[in-house]
């Protein structure tokens, strides 16, 4: 029997030596392949805002002064925003100069400056993403937070980015005494215009926060803390019917000058 | 030494220094491609435009004359011709009538060159660029740039202000509900989203 031993010992030990560089490899290969894709985790939680068909959201938005129109001074504002699929919206931004209020119901679009009481309203028979595109290009802004509104999210994230790597895992600090942290996917997205940082939390797969760092003269950010989400509010139509509120003005919207 | 600035080129340095101060493309992270460091422009009644941005300035009149300058030249463009500057001196212009171009001589130890027609001139120094033309004149230097022009009143953001002083009342004027304080009239409107206030008097 003790020969016997001999070959089965020999003949494992053989084994380990020629079979470990094999194991070590598919151990590598299977390391490698539990590396997160950044653009995936982007795709996937992209994806899940595209498929709410009534949704809400609030964050708190910072934009630096040279990214203001006007640019004076720096922009912080809480926005809440309410969106039903495919041309509903409502946002509201609520800063330290005023409340401004925005409402599109697939037939008009209205602004109004709560605070000095003055709104304009605008025929626009269009979905989110041609609303966001007009007012863009012939009014000259965009709507509080629309690229998290618009149909496709990931199409406009990645028209703005032309990579997307993983940064990491990472804990963001919220809530008294940080008991509210939230643990996140970390993103760099780089971009012509822009490079920016995502957080997306790893339990519900939605942005937590958002900085982006335009590459001009400066490096001005805008810097975006989302607070909640709610993926199956329940709204009624007329919650994205613009009123003019008591005594209110209608004054012009002045489009922009065009090259 | 001695650079050759066809017509051809001549027109691509202005429409290059044209480009670099224009728009650059689309929105960016709730950033509209119209704010995002584009610069001032100003319109006129009478069809003229002038921008001055951070790269630097251009004009373009309503009879299609253009002048630019940037950070890397000066150029002109006319019905009758073309000419453009380099920042190292170089220079070309062009003419419609002969079909005349001409290249000129870099002029590296004397820190400038310029080129003049009867309509226009550009001129490119150590430390500045300009261009005149009939209805503007574009400067950049080191400390920053300028446009003026003879018919170039500025709409925006020349004329208006963003807030309202204290002390405003309401008031019907000129055709307008407008707000007045301090002998003058303020017309609020919403431009880029933003509540402004055109003084009408």
């Amino acid at each position: 029997m003790k020969p016997n031993f001999t070959v089965t010992a020999a003949s494992l030990t053989l084994t380990a030596l020629f079979a470990w560089p094999a194991l070590a490899a598919g151990a590598t290969k299977s390391k490698a392949a539990a590396k997160p894709n950044g653009d995936q985790i982007l795709k996937q939680t992209c994806a899940q805002l595209a498929a709410a068909r009534q949704f809400s959201f609030t964050a708190h938005r910072e934009m630096d002064p040279a990214l203001v129109p006007g640019g004076e001074v720096a922009q912080s504002a809480d926005v809440e925003v309410t969106v039903s699929r495919p041309n509903k919206v409502m946002a509201e931004a609520k800063s330290a100069k005023g409340q401004r209020r925005l409402y599109a119901d697939g037939r008009t679009f209205s602004l109004l400056d709560a605070k000095m009481n003055l709104y304009a309203t605008l025929p626009m028979r269009k979905s989110i993403d041609g609303l966001v595109d007009e007012i863009d290009e012939r009014y000259g802004f965009v709507p509080p937070l629309a690229e998290f509104a618009v149909s496709d999210p990931y199409k406009e994230f990645r028209r703005q980015a032309s990579a997307v790597s993983y940064a990491g895992r990472s804990t963001l600090p919220a809530g008294f005494l940080n008991f509210g942290s939230v643990e996140c996917e970390h993103l760099a997205l780089t971009g012509k215009e822009a490079d920016a940082e995502v957080w997306i939390g790893v339990n519900d797969h939605l942005f937590k926060k958002l900085v982006a760092t335009f590459h001009r003269a400066g490096k001005p950010q805008v810097r975006i803390s989302f607070s909640t989400w709610n993926l199956a509010a329940s709204v009624k139509d007329s919650e994205f019917t613009f009123t003019p509120p008591k005594g209110a003005q209608k004054i012009p919207m002045r489009p922009i000058a065009k090259k | 030494m001695k650079t050759s600035l066809p017509y051809s080129l001549a027109l691509l340095a202005g429409a290059t220094l044209l480009f670099t101060t224009s728009n650059a493309g689309a929105r960016s992270y709730g950033v509209s491609s119209s704010s995002r460091g584009r610069g001032t422009e100003y319109t006129s009644s009478r069809g003229g435009s002038a921008y001055v941005g951070p790269r630097g300035a251009a004009a373009q009149d309503a009879n299609g004359r253009s002048a630019a300058v940037g950070e890397r030249g000066a150029a002109y463009s006319g019905p009758n011709g073309a000419g453009a500057v380099g920042k190292n001196g170089e220079y070309g212009t062009y003419n419609k009538n002969t079909g005349a171009t001409s290249s000129g001589n870099v002029n590296n130890n004397a820190y400038h060159s310029a080129t003049y027609s009867s309509t226009s001139a550009a001129y490119t120094g150590a430390n500045r660029v300009a261009v005149a033309g009939p209805n503007a004149v574009a400067v950049a230097g080191p400390n920053g740039v300028a446009v003026a022009g003879r018919s170039y009143a500025p709409c925006y953001p020349s004329g208006y202000v963003r807030a309202m002083p204290p002390g405003y009342s309401t008031a019907y004027y000129g055709g307008y509900n407008c707000f007045f304080v301090g002998g003058v009239y303020y017309r609020p409107e919403f431009y880029q989203g933003s509540t402004v206030y055109v003084v009408v008097n």
